[in-house]
């Protein structure tokens, strides 16, 4: 072999001998300056990512029958994060004794929210949504998740023509995502259809009417009302078709799921790709039952144990709010793993459709407890909440 | 190029006529620096010296020299030693600063071993590590971040204590973070000593991550993807082009995978998955603002589409049906390490691989009771030095306890 006669030579074996001295006398020659505290990146990644927010209600007005808006600053900072229009951030309050949290999608821009204001149109159903509507006050302090989720615009992925459909109360990221195109953040024309019951049944009209000088195409269509103005009935197929090319737009679709199964119906002969159209995800909550049969659930977290009462049509995680366990969550659709939780024991049941585990957690015992009901008595280990 | 070292030499042969004498010397050394690592292995690096001079002389006298001047000086023609760095972004180190011992024996493990990956990817062998440690009675907190490491001065631990207050005692931390963390916050200031200070600040953070995920609506076939793996630079010169990396603007690198071509089954029927890789080796990527940050990650995400696509001829820009992009905003947030670091410390120059072995030992008295695993400890990166390291630094904190309870 050529190389072991004289490549390197006695010289070399001096300079392997070094190496050691070399790298101590390197590590010595070092700085005394204090290490850096911290970070330009993280610092962003902490502004971006904050985790869990320390929030107060600041006003509280009404929307439409039924609905009001909740404006919140934030007590442990002066600005919230910047996030994609969109997003849903979770509350968590305490609402009669439960520690409840729920998602809401973001009203407000992310611009606003770099001046420190966020807000959520809150449609009055449901346990936590009601409790907000009938009690909340300015001045009431509350948790709020950083800002999340997938259902927003992707540049290299949507077309630039996006068609918006909002069903009632579902019309809340709209007003963000319209928003922020107007405030120049977004790439996107934007056509929204809105559908409601009646004119009265609109919130957020006076905003989207202004929005319309600065591009937003709006299209409210009222299914129990005629007027000279609006479109009536439903968002049709043939109604799209009238303002758009639906090859050649991006759908996003917020609304009852009874919406989605019609704009599937209407939408199925167009054999659209799977990318085109996107539902905003909606929270797994109990399912019907006559005599739900209750078993026990017994909890770890960390080092403390607890025990609740978890019937068989809930979810684990409601079972767990319910008796003040705090157990972490964000989007109670099973897709965001935050509440990803070690399975110890029992038998259990995930909600159709909504087991996001990744592959090697199935593997290994784990569940989303957001999604999943009991069928036995259980056992889990449950991450501390932030 | 092929796997397989016969393979390989012959491949090259093929597209550089005249360098097999060389490739063949070359991978002859890697399997004597091979041999060498594992014979300090099995004595858990107590190397006896006269042994090694009489074994490994080759590797001894090879071992303070960097990629570049050993091609060279193994005559390597230009166009061979081009292709055979195209591994070098696996270490992120530029091959004038890379030390031989490090690439010859990643690149022989590669070449004879195949690359191998579990089917679930990293979070399988993370999830299969910590079974076994409950299984062993061990317990795993997560979503625990520790804030603070007591100390009543150098060397006496006393404790650590998690972000919401919790103090758990011990005289032992093993920290699978970077020093710079330890020492510029972590730890009790009064226990941080000068040296310490001055051995972080000596060395140097390696590559800022960036990664781009996406779900593709058509089949690798279909979309011409024939290969698992991808490099993707400006230059070959990869001093040149470490030096282009510094710049988000001037880095258009990329490893790029498609996992479909390893694992037909990774993806449903009709679909596949391909995932980007690049390094920012400077903090140029802090410079981008709150306000831009979503267009910024856009902004790298579509010149990787459109280097690949220029590259490989395979259009992919109409199938995407899914889409993230992390940034080091991304790994800092997650992984918390400073700057959104991927690689730990530079394993480049006076810090390379082999050094940092032979001093283990001293390195771990800069602090008695605190040891480093993963990424920034010993064996610097990749997911089996960081396991390595990890296996190390838990074997000598248990040799530790044993010695105290002596
Ligand atoms: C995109 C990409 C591709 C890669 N490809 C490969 C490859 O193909 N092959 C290969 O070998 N290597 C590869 N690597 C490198 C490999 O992933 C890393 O070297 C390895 O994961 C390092 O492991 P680690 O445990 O040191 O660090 P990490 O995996 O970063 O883990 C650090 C952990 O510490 C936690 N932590 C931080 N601070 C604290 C604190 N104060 N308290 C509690 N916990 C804390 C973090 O939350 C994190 O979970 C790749 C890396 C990236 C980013
Ligand atoms: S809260 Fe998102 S998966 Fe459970």
């Amino acid at each position: 072999m050529t190389f072991k006669k004289q490549v390197f030579g006695f010289l070399d074996m001096l300079r392997f001998k070094k190496l050691v001295p070399n790298r101590r006398a390197a590590l010595a020659a070092g700085s005394p300056e204090p290490l850096p505290k911290s970070y330009r990146v993280n610092e962003q990644a902490r502004r971006l990512h904050p985790g869990v927010m320390e929030v107060e209600l600041t006003a509280v007005r009404p929307l439409c029958p039924g609905m009001q808006e909740f404006t919140f600053r934030r007590l442990d900072a002066d600005a919230f994060p910047f996030f994609r229009a969109g997003q849903y951030a979770a509350l968590q309050g305490n609402a009669g004794g439960s520690l409840v949290s729920r998602p809401y999608s973001i009203v407000s821009s992310p611009r606003q929210a770099l001046a420190g204001e966020l807000t959520f149109g809150v449609a009055d159903a449901g346990f936590f949504s009601g409790w907000l509507n009938r009690e909340a006050r300015p001045g009431d302090r509350f948790r709020m998740t950083e800002p999340s989720g997938e259902f927003h615009y992707e540049t290299l992925r949507d077309h630039r023509q996006i068609v918006c459909i909002a069903g009632g109360a579902g019309i809340t990221p709209f007003v963000s995502m319209a928003r922020s195109m107007a405030e120049g953040d977004e790439p996107y024309e934007m056509l929204l259809f809105y559908g409601a019951r009646t004119r009265e049944q609109l919130a957020y009209r006076e905003e989207l009417d202004a929005l319309r000088e600065k591009g937003l195409r709006v299209v409210y269509v009222l299914s129990d009302e005629e007027v000279p103005g609006f479109e009536h009935g439903f968002a049709t197929a043939k109604l799209l078709e009238k303002y758009t090319d639906i090859r050649e737009a991006s759908f996003f679709l917020c609304g009852p799921q009874a919406m989605y199964d019609f704009l599937d119906r209407e939408l199925a002969p167009y054999a659209l790709p799977r990318k085109a159209v996107r539902r905003d995800a909606s929270c797994c909550g109990a399912l019907p039952a006559e005599e739900p049969r209750v078993f026990r659930l017994t909890v770890h977290i960390r080092d403390r144990v607890f025990s609740a009462d978890a019937a068989e049509n809930e979810t684990l995680l409601a079972s767990m709010e319910r008796a003040g366990i705090p157990a972490p969550s964000k989007c109670r659709a099973g897709g965001c793993g935050y509440c990803r939780s070690k399975w110890l024991g029992g038998e259990f049941r995930i909600a159709e459709g909504r087991d996001g585990r990744r592959e090697a957690d199935r593997k290994f015992g784990f569940v989303h407890p957001c999604v999943t009901y009991p069928l036995s008595d259980m056992e889990i280990e449950v991450p501390p909440a932030e | 190029m092929p796997f397989g070292v016969n393979a390989f030499i012959d491949k090259m042969e093929e597209v550089v006529p005249g360098s097999r004498k060389s490739m063949t010397a070359f991978f002859e050394l890697c399997e004597e620096v091979r041999d060498a690592q594992a014979y300090s292995s099995s004595v858990n690096g107590n190397t006896d010296s006269s042994y090694m001079k009489e074994h490994f002389p080759n590797f001894i006298r090879a071992g303070s020299y960097s990629v570049n001047e050993v091609l060279g000086a193994l005559g390597m023609p230009t166009a061979a030693q081009d292709i055979l760095n195209a591994y070098w972004c696996y270490l992120g180190v530029d091959c004038d600063r890379m030390s031989f011992l490090h690439y010859g024996s990643m690149v022989i493990r590669y070449i004879t071993r195949d690359a191998w990956m579990p089917k679930m990817r990293s979070h399988e062998i993370s999830l299969a590590l910590e079974e076994r440690i409950r299984e062993l009675g061990g317990e795993i907190w997560y979503h625990s971040p520790v804030v603070n490491i007591h100390a009543d001065g150098p060397g006496a631990i006393t404790g650590v204590e998690l972000s919401d207050g919790t103090l758990i005692p011990t005289r032992h931390v093993v920290a699978n973070c970077s020093p710079h963390l330890v020492f510029g916050g972590l730890l009790e200031e009064k226990a941080v000593t000068e040296q310490m200070v001055r051995a972080a600040n000596a060395r140097v953070f390696s590559g800022r991550g960036f990664s781009l995920f996406l779900g593709l609506n058509r089949s690798a076939e279909e979309l011409g993807i024939r290969s698992h793996n991808y490099f993707i630079y400006d230059t070959a010169d990869s001093v040149r082009q470490y030096d282009r990396m510094r710049k988000v603007d001037t880095n258009h690198v990329q490893a790029t995978v498609c996992l479909n071509n390893a694992f037909p089954g990774c993806s449903p029927e009709g679909t596949c998955i391909l995932y980007f890789t690049t390094m920012f080796m400077s903090d140029d990527w802090g410079n981008v603002s709150d306000a831009d940050y979503f267009k910024a990650k856009d902004r790298v995400a579509d010149d990787m589409i459109r280097v690949f696509e220029r590259e490989t001829g395979c259009k992919i820009r109409g199938a995407i049906e899914e889409i993230a992009a992390a940034s080091p905003t991304t790994y800092a947030r997650y992984c918390g390490h400073p700057q959104g670091v991927i690689y730990g410390y530079e394993a480049a120059d006076w810090d390379a691989l082999m050094s940092r072995m032979m001093m283990m030992r001293e390195d771990a008295q800069l602090f008695p009771g605190l040891r480093f695993a993963g990424g920034w400890a010993m064996r610097s990166s990749g997911y089996s030095s960081a396991y390595v390291s990890g296996d190390l630094s838990g074997r000598q904190t248990v040799g530790d306890l044993k010695k105290e309870v002596r």
